[in-house]
């Protein structure tokens, strides 16, 4: 098979899974390891991004997923500036394409946006012309978590098609669901979803996965467990009548983890409720939680995303 | 006393089945006379003739349910600006919304609509007033003393009654002055936060639905009433899924002094619209299903739809170009409801006749207004215009203040050459 270049990456923007081709996701995930490597080294900085700015802007609170892109951009010799951008949400939206083009002005390289809205970041997108990695809007899209967590599975069971991924929880408001189920389609492996049926959105079947409605069945068979947290900030209304309760039957007990194959990965995009939707023995389970690992290899995702857009810019 | 003659031309009067070829007379504000052959060469200097070169005349289109700006929200329309886009579009009667700032709640508000529009109106405007005060759905307004000061029907606009014992003292109260409710069926819980029709793409696109079962349950409620109180004239405003159109269609069947109206968007978009969060796409009701759209064209074609309305809702550029949850809903639509409706004649799903009656007689018979017609003695406002013309929508041409139309760019069939209100020519506008 031919090596392909980063420069063969099809997108000037990571916007949405939907948007790659399996050879733009392999593209990601190759130089990723590169990074991993490099992370673990005692100089963890290359300049590959020298001279250059990347602006975080964060219109919703974020700790992880930012310091993640900041400490990616950081390694990478670029100047990061980060920007919160909160209040009230119709202010956020009034202010957006106004901030997008201040910034716009200012030249940047390269921007990482989050919003709390849906779309906001396509919007963005569209009005700028500095590349833009989508760090998460709305319920849509989380392209770089799904990145992540597809290098961790590859890394533990060496291949992403033909595996039995099994995400639970609240799908209803997950980006980091919509995006993962898109990344397990494109290349190859099957999804199932195991929620109560009041957090699974309308028609999802149509984006390729299997549902269900207990963990029994649902874990039955699968290699890994992906659990979702609840989102209790987007729920207008009542969806599950108590944590206790949910804990119960949805969470990821042992009892429960024992219907997936033996030795399955769990996964989570944290941050976690312990006693929510997991077990605090089975999160800290050294054998089988990748948790940790997936933070890990956040920055070296980011990392990738961030030298492949640059360079495509470059050239472009 | 001055004539008019429009001679060679199509004449379709939907009141009465007619379509032939022949000669329209107006006499001042009436209409005089259909003359099947006549000699245009007159030379009476107070008689003007026109040539129609076969195109088509017929009642000018009455709208219910248009949003005009005035009063409060005069950034996005204003009378003029409306009905000048009106009277491009074929509208010579525009029933308007009470849902302004403040809400036609007021017999005031009412004589303050009436008058600005004969001052300055290009077309006719006639007031709706709203349901409730200030449509807060709490407290019944002055349906008596709003009627008596010319509020043609009583609507909250685009928000739908939620307390049935409000709605059912409604339908009581209205009956006994046979005032006409009009009413946008939507529960406000299903669709609370809902801002496209919620599907495969709204799944997709992340955004919150709003399910076509909100419709249909307060719609299924309201026919529940009608049955029970035995009373009450009512008009289901907007209908969009196939569960409501079938309920209108079982509630005709018994006899209920029922109708109902559709968007001229529900009949040519469905929700793939939105896709790329497209926020001029974005309508209350919102755009439904392909399945839905193809309802609805059968709704028209079985008179379960009575009515065809543009939903006229004006916005400005810095409301819509938001993320799309944020977004106002409602397009910009009179210029474009006669073009729009012609092209389910084009398709031949539904016959020309059929599809006028739905612009003018239908919903003059629901208003009991003396137009919509072209029975001699009544009001001249009529239309003449080229079923076939092709043209392409340029939203930035629109007279209309705000442009914010999802039919931009879509090329159309049919255009209007003349609007005639009261005998006098608006349309083309002088320069």
């Amino acid at each position: 098979m031919k090596q392909s270049k980063i420069t063969d990456f099809s997108q000037k923007d990571i916007l949405s899974i939907e948007d790659l081709s399996p050879i733009d996701i392999n593209l990601i995930l190759n130089l990723s390891e590169y990074y991993v490597s490099l992370n673990k080294s005692q100089n963890k900085k290359i300049p590959k991004l020298k001279g250059k700015t990347l602006i975080n802007l964060f219109f919703e609170s974020s700790t992880r997923t930012r310091t993640s892109f900041e400490l990616a951009g950081k390694r990478l010799g670029a100047d990061v500036i980060n920007m919160s951008i909160e209040g009230s949400s119709i202010k956020k939206g009034e202010t957006l394409l106004d901030t997008a083009m201040t910034l716009n002005a200012m030249h940047p390289d390269l921007m990482v946006v989050r919003h709390n809205e849906s779309g906001a970041v396509n919007l963005l997108a569209k009005k700028v012309n500095t590349p833009i990695i989508n760090a998460g809007d709305g319920c849509h899209s989380h392209p770089t978590q799904a990145l992540l967590d597809a290098l961790t599975i590859r890394r533990n069971l060496k291949k992403l098609d033909g595996l039995n991924v099994a995400i639970c929880g609240d799908i209803m408001h997950s980006r980091v669901a919509r995006s993962n189920i898109q990344l397990l389609n494109i290349m190859g492996s099957n999804v199932k979803i195991v929620a109560p049926s009041t957090l699974i959105p309308n028609s999802i079947e149509k984006m390729g996965v299997e549902i269900f409605h207990n963990m029994k069945d649902g874990l039955q068979n699968c290699d890994i467990v992906m659990m979702l947290r609840l989102q209790n900030e987007r729920m207008h209304g009542s969806y599950v009548p108590s944590t206790r309760e949910y804990y119960e039957i949805f969470g990821l007990s042992k009892k429960n983890l024992d219907k997936a194959k033996p030795g399955a990965l769990i996964m989570h995009p944290g941050p976690m409720n312990r006693g929510v939707e997991i077990d605090t023995e089975v999160a800290d389970n050294m054998k089988q939680s990748v948790i940790r690992e997936q933070v890990e290899m956040g920055v070296a995702i980011r990392m990738a995303c961030l030298e492949i857009l640059n360079s495509k810019r470059v050239e472009g | 006393m001055s004539k008019k003659i429009f001679y060679n031309a199509r004449i379709i009067d939907p009141s009465s089945g007619l379509d032939c070829n022949g000669s329209l007379i107006i006499e001042n504000e009436k209409i005089l006379s259909i003359e099947k052959d006549i000699q245009p060469e007159i030379n009476d200097e107070n008689i003007e003739v026109f040539n129609c070169n076969k195109n088509i005349l017929s009642p000018g289109i009455i709208d219910i349910g248009v949003s005009i700006g005035e009063p409060g929200n005069e950034y996005k329309e204003n009378i003029i600006t409306a009905t000048k886009s009106a009277a491009a579009g074929g509208v010579t009667t525009i029933i308007s919304m009470p849902d302004t700032k403040p809400v036609i709640d007021d017999v005031t508000l009412v004589d303050f609509i009436i008058r600005r529009a004969k001052n300055l109106g290009v077309v006719k405007i006639i007031p709706m007033a709203s349901l409730s005060k200030n449509i807060d759905g709490q407290k019944m307004s002055e349906i008596g003393l709003l009627k008596n000061s010319g509020a043609i029907a009583f609507s909250d606009g685009y928000k739908s009654i939620q307390n049935t014992k409000l709605m059912k003292n409604l339908i009581l109260y209205c009956s006994d002055f046979d005032a006409l409710i009009c009413h946008f069926t939507d529960d406000n819980d299903l669709s609370d936060g809902g801002v496209m029709n919620e599907g495969e793409i709204s799944t997709r696109l992340g955004l919150k639905g709003i399910p076509p079962i909100s419709e249909s349950i307060i719609l299924e409620r309201d026919i529940k009433l009608l049955n029970f109180l035995k009373v009450g004239k009512y008009h289901a405003s907007c209908i969009t899924t196939k569960e409501a159109i079938d309920s209108i269609r079982l509630a005709k069947s018994k006899s209920l002094n029922i109708s109902a109206a559709t968007s001229q968007y529900h009949f040519i978009l469905n929700e793939s619209e939105v896709i790329n969060y497209r926020t001029f796409a974005k309508l209350k009701p919102p755009l439904r299903s392909e399945q839905d759209r193809i309802e609805v064209i059968k709704g028209i074609k079985d008179n379960t739809i009575d009515v065809i309305s543009s939903f006229h809702r004006p916005e400005t550029e810095e409301n819509k170009r938001l993320p799309f949850s944020l977004a106002k809903f409602g397009a910009t639509g009179l210029e474009t409801l006669l073009s729009s409706t012609l092209n389910l004649y084009h398709s031949n799903e539904v016959s020309l006749l059929q599809l006028m009656h739905k612009l003018t007689t239908g919903p003059a018979n629901l208003l009991n207004l003396d137009q919509g017609r072209l029975t001699p003695g009544s009001p001249a406002d009529i239309i003449l215009f080229d079923p076939d013309k092709p043209w392409v929508v340029k939203s930035e041409m629109f007279f209309s203040k705000s442009k914010n139309s999802p039919f931009n760019n879509l090329p159309m069939q049919g255009k209007v050459l003349m609007t005639i209100v009261s005998g006098k020519i608006v349309y083309p506008f002088r320069k």
